[in-house]
């Protein structure tokens, strides 16, 4: 057994309509993340009436799980208010990082105007987001909701907020956004988490953008945490750029410190 | 509780990742379609990057064989081998027996003995993975103890039951690419479980807890690594091996023993 001292940024708990997940309870990923040395988790949430249902779960788990799963508030602009009223109890509290938006899974452009509530939010109250981002897909259409790109004006408006563009603009085009993105703004990251499968990954984006943009995650438990781990682990970088990717841009990203 | 360094992790999985002694069932030429950040790859720089990721060998295909036609990836194949290549063995693809087409296609004219396996395109190729249709194809197969492989983008789930059902000597193989299985494993599961003769190659097999929960279910004689290199990257089924909860000789089956028992078996 190793001492845990890796971050998975991104995570999930719960059942989905769209998977079959033999482990989606919050033992069987505290169980996982002993075994993999990880230390902290950032969960995340999709669905608003699901994570208004769980919160109390949440803040009650993290402290049984010796303050290792951390939350991120789910913001669906259709429901805007509910969603910061929700949170809002939670601000100041260790567990609660910031939002987390799904353009895609919402159906709302990322540069509508019923955003800014939620970027507002998190700038306030010096807060992490978090977003889906992905490239155009011909099989599914909604994805061009979150192409790394469209997030550029509220990047621009809220220079402050630290920003987390999940997948990093997946498997196609919206990678090249995505590494512009990180490279062009101070507070943009980028986590790899999900089946951004691509060959040698690692090495390319270290090689378009500095190790201290990329942020390990799974996606669990859509994704097993096994699959990027060994990646970083195994991977032809030097050992300090590991300990960014799996440790140090997260905690500086999610201000974790 | 031991504290070791990231380099010591990193060592410790690259030495265990050596000793799996690894083949592999998805390895590519020519140009892939559909990914646009993944390049094609020769056939010297495959081996080279193989023995980066810790793979020995294995089975190779070539993309012309989905992308142009099936006869033309396997005339690009039969050259390539033609050399010979030690512990690397090309797959043809293969399309219904009747009607009759010409070309290089498995039981329609001479396979090279290095093919060890025949994949179909039924989507693509648009025709019925039924066995009025592959039928023949399936015993030809059979006749050769040789594996039908499969994307699982390319299958109907019914269809593939009842072919499995109606050839069960012949191992049939579901790949899990070029998208996520893990979207289908409420077909998959109950699928390999009245279809022992249904295995499943793993590059793709990467949603939480899927490979302990599949090996706890089916035992480890079911499962075939793939890397689909390059367009994925093979430490994603490394990994997912190196950090499974079953025993090092499962693992050591998954990693490269039933591909080796598959590829030793079949009659040229």
């Amino acid at each position: 057994m190793r001492e845990p001292f890796i971050i998975d940024a991104h995570i999930h708990t719960g059942t989905s309509w769209m998977y079959y997940s033999p482990e989606p309870d919050w033992e069987s990923i505290i169980e996982l993340m002993d075994k993999l040395a990880i230390k902290y988790a950032i969960c995340s949430e999709t669905v608003f009436d699901v994570a208004r249902r769980k919160i109390e779960k949440t803040v009650e788990n993290f402290e049984r799980s010796d303050r290792r799963i951390f939350y991120l508030g789910v913001y669906d602009p259709a429901d805007g208010d509910k969603c910061l009223e929700t949170v809002a109890p939670l601000v100041g509290e260790r567990v609660f990082l910031g939002l987390k938006l799904h353009p895609s899974l919402h159906k709302t452009a990322p540069e509508d105007e019923a955003y800014d509530r939620a970027w507002r939010f998190v700038a306030d109250n010096n807060l992490t987001l978090l977003t889906h981002s992905w490239s155009v897909s011909d099989y599914n259409p909604v994805q061009a909701f979150s192409t790394p790109e469209r997030f550029e004006g509220y990047v621009k408006k809220y220079p402050s907020v630290r920003f987390v563009l999940a997948h990093a603009g997946g498997r196609g085009t919206g990678r090249e956004q995505a590494i512009r993105m990180a490279n062009e703004y101070e507070n943009v990251y980028l986590d790899f988490a999900g089946d951004i499968f691509c060959f040698e990954y690692i090495e390319t984006m270290l090689k378009a953008v500095p190790a201290e943009k990329l942020i390990f995650g799974s996606d669990y438990p859509m994704l097993d945490p096994r699959a990027n781990l060994s990646r970083v682990f195994l991977s032809n970088i030097n050992s300090e750029d590991k300990q960014k990717i799996l440790v140090d841009n997260a905690k500086k990203a999610y201000k974790l410190e | 509780m031991e504290i070791k360094t990231i380099e010591e992790v990193s060592s410790e999985k690259k030495r265990l990742a050596a000793s799996l002694d690894i083949l592999d069932a998805s390895m590519w030429l020519g140009q892939p379609e559909g990914f646009p950040n993944a390049s094609a790859m020769s056939f010297p720089v495959l081996k080279e990057a193989t023995n980066r990721h810790f793979i020995t060998g294995g089975l190779v295909s070539h993309w012309s064989g989905k992308t142009a036609s099936a006869q033309d990836g396997n005339r690009f194949l039969t050259e390539e081998f033609d050399s010979g290549k030690n512990n690397f063995y090309p797959i043809w693809t293969g399309l219904p027996l009747f009607p009759e087409e010409p070309g290089p296609l498995p039981g329609l004219s001479d396979m090279p003995s290095k093919v060890k396996a025949v994949r179909v395109f039924p989507k693509t190729n648009k025709f019925m993975m039924s066995g009025f249709v592959l039928g023949s194809l399936c015993k030809f197969l059979i006749g050769r103890s040789m594996p039908l492989m499969v994307w699982h983008t390319e299958l109907e789930w019914k269809e593939l039951y009842d072919l499995a059902g109606d050839f069960p000597d012949l191992n049939i193989i579901v790949e899990t690419q070029i998208r996520k299985i893990l979207y289908h494993m409420r077909n998959l599961m109950p699928l390999m479980r009245e279809r022992k003769n249904v295995l499943l190659e793993i590059s793709n097999f990467a949603g939480g807890g899927f490979l302990d929960y599949a090996v706890g279910q089916f035992g480890a004689e079911r499962f075939i690594f793939g890397s689909f290199m390059p367009v994925a990257d093979p430490f994603v089924p490394v990994g997912m091996l190196l950090d499974a909860s079953c025993g090092e000789n499962q693992k050591k089956m998954i990693a490269g023993d039933n591909l080796k028992r598959i590829i030793d078996g079949v009659k040229s």
